[in-house]
């Protein structure tokens, strides 16, 4: 949350201022009617690459990033990829309302007949219904239900802000360069007129046992709160057992547990004991996780648009079970980052209080040992877990859980040897200038990571990429008043990118990816996050906000006609931020999937509103730049970026039936005549 | 840093405290949230000379400015009550009046004081003092300060 301080910042200082083609992988759809067009691409790829040899682009489109740059080597006519990630919000959450063009279906609330268009409770809104639980003693991912809520807990308004962050249009564009100019009135508007953490009176008391439509309370613009993404939190809210999969759900996720993780602990306390007196209220969300927008009634305009006009994906996840850090780490890495020696880069053990242990308080029902984000008067806030070893906390249930599905899941969780993998928000290893990053019992700082990452597989091969992050400031870290998320950005954690002058230059600001795309000087591949302001997290930012900022870079590419002609722009979010979703989550590993997110991809190839049902996650990014760029590598073996494009039925084509598996993204485009290359 | 130095064996551990104390955090009010770097120097505690002290803290977007900035807990073993505390949108000025712990706490008495001013949201100085009798013992220290924001900082929220 930004808080007061940008209100206060701005009053006063800033007037002046295919293919994956991994050889040998089980591959593609087995149903000749799914759209899959990896087949087109996956075979004999060295003769399909689309080749514009340096010095011949017609366009000046190849910067000299390499004297053997590989940029323009692509199977397929997308020469760039911009990816934008937004914050927190599943796609029920944002699309539960949608109705795609003709021929096209979709998998959502409305569909499914959770709610009706005019967001009220529909004929199957049991399908979402929510449970109390008790879990005591030793943590459960799907403890055990014992009676399903009458009504939900009231919502409450958390750290939603009273007053917007801005006190007018102008004061919030002398801070801000990323909206459209017509939309600073946003910044400026849709405070609460609530105090914090209170009951937010502007929803009902005794809502129903169902999802809740915030446009029935709350304009769009208006800021709210929310709810809980932490990483053993979200497991519960999923509810998983293998005693309830089935042949369409073979995860057996639930997804009714939402409010009661909500309100039995919430985001952690990072091992303070539960507060007296504590009610359903205590945790500042009550059922916060329910909430949805609804696009019929003219949410979300400029993302339906977008879907209505180019492809919209609804069975894209977020990889981990967890919050912003690990999902951005997790998109970088293809796998998690563990606690390391900062020297050799070996697994080392981490101070105690950083230690994840969600096993009840005693006496209590559900509020966790150790977790948090991080308190340095206690030394404490558990973001680790060695999932590696079954006697740690926290760990056996899952294990157990995932060793009783139908399936094997990846690499038996994925989980290398004394290995503490961050699972949650903790500090990267370097500063943006470069400088190591203090550590410590206190810090809440991960130390820098020698895993390899995709922007090193990048560099290795030729391809040009960066990073903008908004706020970057050439690595001080303080523009657009500080709001810069350093945790998003996956290669601060990286040793051999940060300590490699050239490589840390590839970490750059939103106005630098403004002049890329102007001057066409756009790498291969752009990963770009919005500052805090901007992202549309709940309570800090607002969706409206974050699709002004995607607005201003798509209108920018469309308006550079060599760029619209081949870039691909991905939007899509860190994780669904907690709020509830009804979509089926495949249980790769460990560490996830967790709940669906939108994905949007913007291209000349990607027209006609089509809705594509292929199961993704974070790292079908990374398998789509290794297939389109011909990488013919993955980030590690550990990566999720090895698993297999899902082979689907024509009757089921959200569960992949050789899972775990993760498609390419190539079934987002529509290459027609120019896909056969 | 220029301190004025004039007392006996008061603990180095106690008077550290004070002034990792004081030296503290930071906040919302016209300071950025992000990661901070405070610097100080404690002189006086002994006639061997002192490296300056380095305190990184992270500061989040709605922090507390006095829980950030000037910590106004209670020095170890003692107990502490605030005589003044002034703000404006740029600067912290506080005075404290500590008892104990010695045997007649009554006659173990520390004054403390301390300001912070901030000349752009990423930086400011400041300065603390102590003084008074401990154990039996005069007590006077203090230490000028300066904090610099060095980068983001993750927030509980992300």
């Amino acid at each position: 949350m930004i808080g007061s301080y940008i209100k206060d910042r701005m009053a006063a200082f800033t007037g002046s201022a295919a293919l994956v083609c991994l050889s040998g992988l089980p591959l593609a759809h087995a149903d000749p009617a799914a759209s899959n067009k990896d087949a087109q691409f996956r075979p004999d790829a060295k003769q399909n690459i689309v080749l514009v040899q340096k010095g011949s682009d017609p366009h000046g489109t190849n910067p000299p990033y390499d004297s053997d740059d590989h940029s323009r080597y692509t199977r397929s006519p997308i020469k760039h990829v911009i990816l934008i990630i937004g914050e927190n919000r599943t796609f029920d959450h944002v699309f539960a309302t949608y109705t795609p063009p003709k021929g096209q279906t979709v998998s959502n609330l409305l569909s499914k007949g959770i709610v009706n268009k005019d967001g009220t409770p529909g004929p199957k809104v049991a399908l979402a219904r929510q449970w109390q639980a008790t879990d005591t003693g030793t943590y459960s991912n799907s403890p055990t239900k014992t009676q399903a809520y009458t009504v939900l807990p009231d919502i409450n308004t958390d750290g939603a802000p009273t007053v917007p962050f801005a006190a007018s249009a102008a004061q919030a564009q002398a801070v801000e360069p990323a909206l459209p100019d017509g939309d600073y009135f946003e910044l400026a508007s849709g405070g609460t007129n609530l105090p914090p953490h209170s009951i937010d009176t502007r929803f009902p008391s005794n809502l129903p046992n169902a999802p809740v439509d915030m446009s029935r309370s709350i304009s769009y613009n208006d800021y709210a709160s929310s709810p809980v993404h932490r990483f053993f939190q979200m497991w519960q809210q999923l509810d998983c057992s293998a005693k309830a999969a089935t042949r369409s759900n073979p995860s057996g996720c639930q997804s009714d547990l939402f409010p009661w993780v909500e309100t039995t602990v919430g985001a952690g306390a990072n091992g303070a004991p539960q507060p007296a007196n504590f009610t359903d209220q205590t945790t500042n969300e009550g059922s916060t996780a329910m909430q949805f927008l609804n696009v019929a009634k003219g949410d979300a305009p400029y993302f339906t648009q977008l879907a209505q006009q180019y492809a919209l994906s609804d069975n894209f996840h977020q990889s981990i079970q967890g919050g912003t850090g690990a999902n951005h780490i997790m998109l970088g890495y293809g796998s998690l980052i563990y606690y390391a020696d900062p020297v050799t880069g070996k697994p080392q053990t981490p101070p105690p209080g950083q230690i994840e242990n969600p096993n009840p308080m005693p006496g209590t029902n559900n509020w966790y040992t150790q977790d948090g984000y991080g308190n340095p008067k206690l030394a404490a806030g558990g973001s680790y877990v060695n999932c590696a070893d079954d006697s740690q906390p926290g760990v056996k249930p899952l294990k157990t859980y995932l060793r009783a599905l139908p399936y094997k899941v990846f690499k038996d969780g994925d989980c290398a040897s004394n290995a503490y993998y961050l699972v949650n928000n903790y500090n990267p290893g370097y500063l943006g200038d470069g400088t190591p990053a203090p550590l410590g019992p206190t810090q809440f700082t991960i130390p820098p990571t020698q895993q390899n990452n995709i922007g090193l597989l990048l560099t290795k091969h030729h391809v040009s990429w960066k990073y903008y992050g908004e706020g970057f400031n050439g690595g001080k870290e303080d523009g657009e008043a500080g709001t810069f998320c350093n945790i998003c950005d996956p290669f601060l954690y990286s040793t051999q990118i940060m300590t490699n002058p050239t490589l840390r230059a590839n970490n750059q600001d939103i106005t630098d990816l403004y002049n890329d795309i102007q001057n066409d000087t756009l790498p291969a591949v752009s990963i770009v996050k919005p500052d805090a302001l901007l992202d549309g997290h709940p309570a800090s930012s607002k969706l409206n906000l974050f699709e002004g900022f995607t607005q201003k870079i798509v209108e920018m590419v469309q308006q550079n006609p060599n760029a619209w002609n081949d870039t691909a722009i991905m939007i899509t979010f860190d994780e669904g931020g907690g709020y509830y979703d009804s979509g089926y989550v495949q249980a790769v590993d460990f560490f996830g999937d967790g709940t669906r997110i939108p994905l949007l991809v913007v291209s000349k190839y990607s027209r006609g509103g089509r809705v594509v049902h292929t199961y993704y996650d974070h790292v079908s990014f990374d398998k789509f730049v290794e297939a389109n760029w011909s990488l013919h590598e993955t980030i590690s073996p550990l990566g999720r970026d090895n698993l297999p494009n899902p082979i689907t039925t024509r009757s089921n084509p959200y569960v992949p039936l050789n899972q775990p598996a993760i498609g390419d993204l190539f079934d987002m485009f529509d290459f027609g005549e120019h896909g056969h290359w | 840093m220029k301190v004025t130095t004039r007392y006996a064996s008061m603990p180095a551990s106690l008077l550290a405290g004070m002034l990792i104390c004081a030296a503290a955090q930071a906040d919302e009010f016209l300071a950025m949230p992000g990661l901070w770097k405070t610097t100080y120097e404690l002189e006086g505690v002994s006639a061997e000379p002192h490296e300056p002290k380095v305190v990184w803290h992270c500061v989040d977007e709605q922090a507390d400015p006095w829980v950030s900035f000037a910590q106004l807990q209670d020095l170890p073993g003692m107990t502490c009550s605030r005589s003044s505390l002034q703000r404006n949108s740029t600067s912290l000025k506080w005075k404290t009046q500590c008892h104990g712990p010695g045997p007649d706490a009554g006659a173990d008495v520390i004054e403390a004081a301390g300001a912070v001013v901030f000349d752009s949201p990423q930086h400011y100085t400041g300065w603390v003092k102590f003084s008074g009798r401990l154990m039996g013992y005069p007590v006077r220290s203090g230490s000028k300060l300066e904090g610099q924001r060095k980068a983001a900082c993750t927030s509980p929220s992300d």
